[in-house]
């Protein structure tokens, strides 16, 4: 009676020690499988910062290297183009100046011209008038003469007036001429003082442009002090999901203590009969093939 | 036999910190790595080794590859490699032996069985 009641304790903790033995492998399969899909998304979650921490290491260096170079040149170059700009439109506004004098002198040639043409016309005028009374005085004989006289008179009033014209319009060019003079040094004088503002307006883009780098600089610095933080909180929870190995282990520990029990038992009540002895530890399963090791047994290759 | 050199290589603390205990109480003495990456590097940086034990999953680098790289470095062509993790497919297995692995232990291990491998390849 009491060896058939060994008997059956012994079986149980043979049946148990199987059975607790497959549920430790199956969790521990179980919780590997979970373990290394989480860990999967965390490299993916790694990678994924690994190469954004690249890419803004990569920015912030060629930010360095380049800084404002580009834009500064830019400037340069627009205030170099209003510079030239001014400067063309001054030269060209000089040579205007000059031909308006030039001209002005022109039309004092010409006005002293009128003078003298007013001054012919009122003589041929005159001597047409005497022509006329010469005529009048020779009588029939000085008719044709007369006509002729009277024709002098005419074109010298024509003349006259024509001259008039003339004259009138030399003194408004006259006039006018330095009026534009007046005005195109105007215009110089505008665009040089164009050409400073843009210059002082441009200088404050640069700065602006200054400011702009260096508050990328810092983002970009920030960010990749925040994405470093991020790859090392992956590694650390990563590690943290490695429970299942030391728990396995633990209940392993467990089942050979019970082993050793079952040994014990199996020596202290005299107990032959080899089914219910627990098998001596065999250390290394050498000759078993790759398909037949078990669980926590090695095979040598 | 004893204080002779073993490096494991496992991605957890707690599994290199049980096969350090296991080993060093019979008499070895071990360094750990913390994944493959680290594991080539110690084994590049540590000629006097005897036996490496190695997980198969880890990040960076896993445990195949790095006897991969170990044999394809040939320097340490005649280092035995033993992998120790859960996985227990013929298939994995096979292509460790085709890798250069000496050996394959399924997790949870045994603390003789383990022992008992380290002496036999390090012998």
């Amino acid at each position: 009676m009491i060896a058939a009641t060994i008997r059956q304790v012994l079986s149980s903790i043979a049946r148990v020690r199987d059975a607790a033995l497959d549920r430790v492998v199956e969790v521990n399969g179980v919780t590997e499988r979970a373990v290394m899909a989480t860990g999967e998304i965390l490299q993916r979650i790694t990678l994924r910062a690994t190469n954004h921490v690249e890419r803004l290491q990569s920015l912030r260096a060629h930010s360095e290297q380049r800084g404002t170079e580009g834009l500064n040149a830019a400037v340069q170059r627009q205030l170099d183009g209003a510079t030239t700009y001014s400067h063309e439109i001054g030269g060209l506004i000089a040579q205007q100046n000059v031909q308006a004098r030039e001209a002005l002198g022109e039309l004092e040639v010409i006005r002293s011209a009128a003078l003298q043409i007013e001054r012919l016309a009122k003589a041929a005028r005159t001597l047409a008038l005497n022509a006329q009374i010469e005529a009048m005085r020779l009588g029939e004989a000085g008719k044709p003469f007369g006509v002729v006289a009277a024709e002098m008179k005419l074109m010298a009033q024509q003349v006259e007036h024509a001259n008039t014209l003339v004259g009138r319009t030399a003194e408004s060019l006259q006039a006018s001429l330095p009026q534009l003079a007046s005005r195109s040094e105007e215009m110089d004088a505008r665009s040089k003082s164009f050409a400073v503002e843009l210059g002082e307006r441009l200088r404050d883009v640069t700065g602006e442009g200054e400011s702009l780098r260096r508050a990328i600089q810092e983002a970009l610095t920030t960010g990749d002090e925040a994405l470093g933080a991020v790859l090392a909180d992956c590694r650390e929870a990563f590690s943290q999901l490695q429970f299942q190995d030391p728990a396995a282990q633990q209940l392993l520990m467990i089942d050979q203590d019970a082993y050793a029990l079952q040994r014990e038992l199996c020596e202290l009540l005299e107990v032959e009969d080899e089914e219910l002895r627990p098998p001596p530890l065999a250390p290394l399963s050498g000759q078993v093939s790759i398909e037949q090791v078990r669980n926590g047994e090695a095979v040598l290759f | 036999m004893t204080g002779k050199k073993i490096l494991v290589v496992d991605d957890s603390a707690s599994v290199r910190q049980q096969v350090s205990l296991v080993l060093g109480q019979a008499g070895f003495h071990v360094i750990e790595a913390v994944d493959g990456i680290d594991g080539v590097e110690k084994i590049n940086g540590n000629d006097d080794l005897a036996v490496v034990i190695c997980d198969v999953n880890m990040p960076r680098m896993n445990g195949l590859e790095l006897v991969e790289k170990v044999r394809a470095g040939n320097q340490r062509a005649l280092l035995p490699i033993v992998m120790l993790t859960t996985e227990g497919q013929p298939a994995l297995m096979q292509r460790a032996k085709q890798a250069g692995a000496k050996g394959w232990i399924i997790k949870p291990f045994k603390a003789d069985i383990l022992i008992a491998t380290v002496k036999k390849l390090a012998a």
